[in-house]
């Protein structure tokens, strides 16, 4: 395993302008997220939280300083070599599963691999295996209207997970799900760890935050505290 | 992304709005059919204008004698024309290097008899070559040979019909026939020769209806003639030898016009200076239709791309690159198009059969209007495809995800 972290922001800034008026999302924060921790960020709604985690998976960039993913320098690449990055790199969880309602659950699983490199001969055993291991097989033909809340973000973690990436993301993912299978989809996130997966997860929940390796909390911005469990 | 993913996004793409992407392709169908549609009616006209060029021959150029009108008549009078006679034809051989062969031509309507049989024909009097420049056929026996003029013979071939009238059972060659007291011995017979399907000018007499006889056998003063075929060996070389054998004529005729010069390959040239315009006509029509339906393509994508915007975001949360999102979204309104328009080529090629049994207008579809339907439809595709494309892939994936 590379000793460089998997995430370094130094000085990043991200500011955005609504109605002639510059609103500071994120600003100066420098942290590293090593390979295979588990990191909670906190903070209230507005604090940062889904500014910094869409910073880490280069699905935006700082207005100012930089974001290294896995070495690179995230802002220096063009649009193609972000992209691929992005797909190789990162997998994102949210908290409304964002499953393209029209297709099945193998079809959702399958577009993260429409844009990568796995020969298209690979992509059903690979996804079957997944969804297989996440419980969610047999709903593989579903559309997403028809799966519990549970089953969704199964199979949204299963298109997280299906380019093997290094670094999941997931922002809130069990808040739109009841405590029980709330749960169900933590144990899942929280093993990835142990297979050397990093995982960022954003969370109100103080329960879930102190499962984590580390503690981030964010406010107005800024990072406010960074602790470190374990 | 690999070309298959891409046809098949495209066509998941199109199939989430199916009533809304057949009607956008409509305006597609329609304009490509009507191109096609177009096409085919001028091909066909043009491909029987060629084949009436054909039959006259695209190498020929006649010489026919005959004031246009009153003043042109009155004024060969005072300046003493000599009129179309063997000296003019002596002439054209003599001046004009590309004349092949030349037929001098003599003709009357006369009723040819045999015993009881009769028929109404047109009597060409003419020389051997005649044989040639028309490019005649025989189906038994020979021509007019050079020793029946020299001699005056009474010998006559008979075109086809004026055989089958008055020798429905026998062979006729060898056979004797009567024009008023003359008797002349039938020496030859013609195949039969397609005809004209129009009428009007360029129409060639109808051989079928014709008995050739010796040029001497019907005398006129001063050599006159009615006509001289002359057949140019060069079909580049027609016009200007056209132009060569009217000044030669003119200067003869001491600068009368009782004549007039028939040259299939100018009549040619003027349906092709029609054609020309007739394509422009097609092709504004074409470029409109097209421009509209390429608007209805533009109008739906905007709506598909506003309506996906999620969508998009989700794809490029998956590592979709923003030409990812165009080709996608290129790839839709191409899809619009091309199916459009092959749907339409089928109803263009259903129309202009419609055309061509309901006007009776002969109708061709080439393969060259069918590429250029699916090329036009294919590029009002992408020339209208591409804004919507382009505002899909500019949008902020991080806005697109916000939305609900």
């Amino acid at each position: 395993m590379s000793l460089t972290p998997i995430v370094e922001t130094i000085e990043a800034r991200r500011v955005h302008l609504r109605a002639g008026k510059e609103i500071v999302a994120l600003d100066s924060v420098s942290l590293r997220i090593e390979r295979g921790s588990f990191v909670a960020v906190m903070g209230r709604s507005g604090s940062g939280k889904s500014t910094l985690m869409n910073l880490i998976g280069c699905l935006d960039f700082p207005t100012s300083g930089r974001i290294l993913l896995d070495g690179s320098d995230t802002s220096a690449l063009d649009d193609r070599a972000q992209s691929r990055l992005r797909n190789r790199m990162v997998g994102f969880l949210f908290q409304s599963f964002n499953l393209i309602p029209q297709m099945t659950v193998r079809e959702n699983v399958e577009t993260a691999l429409v844009y990568g490199d796995r020969p298209q001969t690979d992509w059903s055993e690979r996804s079957e295996a997944l969804l297989a291991r996440l419980g969610i097989l047999e709903r593989a033909s579903h559309k997403p209207g028809e799966l519990s809340g549970g089953e969704a973000q199964r199979a949204a973690l299963a298109r997280a997970l299906v380019n093997g990436p290094e670094l999941l993301l997931a922002d809130e993912p069990t808040g739109n799900l009841d405590s029980r299978t709330g749960e169900e989809v933590l144990e899942l996130l929280t093993e990835l760890p142990a297979e050397g997966r990093t995982l960022v997860l954003v969370t109100h929940d103080l329960a879930i935050a102190e499962r984590a390796d580390r503690v981030l909390s964010l406010s107005d911005g800024r990072l406010e505290s960074d602790r470190r469990l374990r | 992304m690999t070309t298959k993913s891409l046809i098949h996004l495209a066509v998941r793409g199109l199939a989430l709005h199916k009533l809304r992407s057949t009607l956008s392709a409509l305006g597609i169908v329609f304009g490509v059919a009507a191109v096609v549609a177009m096409l085919s009616v001028g091909e066909g006209a043009r491909r029987e204008i060629l084949a009436e060029v054909g039959r006259l021959g695209i190498n020929r150029v006649t010489v026919r004698a005959g004031s246009v009108s009153r003043t042109t008549e009155v004024e060969a009078g005072r300046l003493q024309s000599p009129g179309l006679s063997l000296a003019d034809a002596e002439a054209i051989t003599e001046v004009c290097r590309n004349v092949e062969s030349l037929a001098p031509i003599r003709m009357a309507s006369e009723q040819i008899a045999n015993g009881e049989r009769r028929a109404e024909a047109t009597i060409v009097a003419t020389t051997p070559s005649f044989a040639r420049t028309e490019e005649l056929a025989l189906a038994s026996g020979r021509f007019v040979a050079d020793a029946d003029v020299s001699d005056a013979k009474r010998v006559m071939v008979l075109g086809h019909e004026l055989s089958a009238l008055l020798f429905p059972y026998d062979e006729p060659v060898g056979e004797g026939v009567r024009i008023g007291e003359e008797r002349y011995t039938v020496v030859g017979a013609l195949e039969p020769r397609e005809l004209s399907r129009q009428g009007g000018r360029m129409t060639g007499r109808n051989l079928n209806r014709v008995a050739f006889v010796p040029l001497s056998s019907m005398p006129r003063e001063r050599g006159l003639l009615d006509e001289i075929a002359v057949r140019i060996d060069d079909a580049g070389a027609v016009r200007d030898s056209a132009r060569l054998i009217e000044s030669v004529v003119r200067r003869r005729h001491r600068g009368a016009v009782d004549f007039e010069l028939v040259v299939p390959q100018e009549l040619l040239a003027g349906y092709e200076r029609a054609r020309f315009q007739f394509n422009v006509v097609v092709g504004a029509v074409a470029a409109l239709s097209l421009l509209v339906g390429g608007i209805g393509i533009m109008n739906i994508m905007l709506a598909n791309v506003t309506e996906r915007v999620r969508e998009i975001g989700i794809r490029r949360s998956l590592g979709a690159s923003r030409d990812d999102i165009t080709r996608q979204f290129l790839a839709e309104a191409l899809m619009l198009t091309t199916v459009g328009g092959v749907a339409g080529v089928a109803l263009g090629f259903g129309l202009a059969l419609g055309i061509s049994s309901y006007a009776g207008w002969p109708t061709a579809v080439s393969l060259r209007a069918i590429a250029a339907a699916l090329a036009l439809a294919a590029a009002t595709g992408i020339g209208f495809g591409l804004y919507p494309a382009m505002q899909a892939a500019r949008s902020s994936p991080v806005e697109a995800l916000r939305r609900e």
